[in-house]
């Protein structure tokens, strides 16, 4: 599967964590996971599911109206590629959650 | 070598049927694009061009239908293994990224082909002074340029363009014309939508009518401004009318 140029793959990411850390203040705003005084509040397995998945359609919504996933397969990229970039920055970020929420 | 139909075509869309909903907008419509020619598909509002240029180009799906690029038929054609291949499909509607510059797009198409040619495309659309702008703040002549610069330095073996034309001043409009007949010049298979008549019948080198859910390759722009049907069914031209169609080489 080819992936975008580094530019593009670089704006992508960077877009997706902005959509993730988002995402994640309204579920904190809203009561789930956030920090409390005795550190971060881990999500369950299904929030953090959904969280990813919500990150990478908002994501790949923002990658549509801008028009990147058009230029981008003018330049043999398949929005499968887009996908996949959406939901990595939100996939590390629950892991350093994760991480940061075991010790 | 224009419109020659022994020539194997780079592109051949082959009796394409969509249907929206009840509405069938193509029945069993068919596209060539030739290797150094450059074809106007030309029909009424929403009679199926951009549905049949988008279907070509990979980006909707057919209900029945093939699309045959360089020689392969593909049955579920995409966008992204098509342009793989050599084509680039410059839709109706803006191309670029508002998030980057003219330069950094040129940057990225000239990285991800290795071309190393961006200054001579730059020179030949007219963008030297637009380099650093990022596409919301072009004319929308200058952004159709920035957009044909960017398939220019590609090097497509076949361009399909939407409605190129639409809402350019006449400078932009013969920059172009010029820009689409060095493509094709270069062997480059170029289809072209639109309703500009005396633009369109200037750069191409084959009429090619879409109506009723079909296409009719009516030949030169000469051939098809002879054609009655198509001049009451289309240029809505009567007997008598004073008005002509201008005849490219006329």
């Amino acid at each position: 599967m080819r992936l975008p140029d580094r530019r593009f793959t670089a704006a992508l990411l960077r877009r997706a964590l902005y959509l993730w850390i988002g995402v994640r203040l309204l579920v904190a705003l809203a009561g789930g996971g956030g920090v409390s005084d005795r550190g971060l509040r881990p999500l369950t397995s299904r929030a953090t599911g959904l969280v990813v998945l919500l990150v990478g359609f908002l994501s790949l919504l923002e990658a549509r109206r801008r028009n990147e996933h058009l230029l981008l397969a003018n330049l043999g990229v398949p929005e499968t590629s887009l996908a996949g970039l959406s939901l990595l920055s939100a996939i590390l970020g629950e892991t350093a959650v994760w991480l940061a929420t075991r010790s | 070598m224009a419109g020659n139909s022994f020539l194997r075509p780079v592109l051949l869309a082959e009796c394409i049927g969509k249907r929206f909903g009840s509405r069938a907008v193509l029945t069993a419509a068919t596209l060539r694009a030739d290797p150094g020619s450059v074809t106007a598909l030309v029909g009424r509002n929403g009679i199926g061009k951009s549905t049949l240029l988008k279907i070509a180009a990979g980006w909707m799906r057919p209900d029945h239908g093939t699309v045959q690029f360089c020689g392969r038929v593909y049955q579920h054609a995409r966008l992204h293994s098509l342009a793989e291949a050599g084509l680039f499909y410059l839709p109706d509607r803006d191309l670029l990224s508002p998030g980057f510059s003219v330069r950094e797009h040129l940057e990225s198409v000239s990285r991800r082909w290795g071309r190393e040619d961006a200054a001579e495309v730059v020179r030949l659309t007219g963008l030297e002074a637009h380099l650093e702008q990022r596409p919301p703040s072009l004319s929308q002549g200058e952004l159709r340029r920035a957009e044909l610069a960017v398939a220019l330095l590609r090097r497509p073996g076949c361009l399909l363009a939407d409605e190129p034309y639409r809402g350019l001043a006449p400078y932009d409009m013969e920059a172009l014309t010029a820009i689409l007949r060095r493509l094709a010049e270069a062997g480059c298979a170029v289809v072209v939508t639109g309703h500009e008549v005396p633009t369109l019948w200037e750069v191409a080198d084959r009429v090619v009518w879409c109506t009723d859910g079909t296409t009719y390759d009516l030949g030169s722009p000469a051939a098809a401004a002879e054609d009655w049907r198509f001049r009451q069914g289309y240029l809505a031209f009567t007997p008598g009318s004073a008005r002509t169609a201008p005849r490219r080489g006329a």
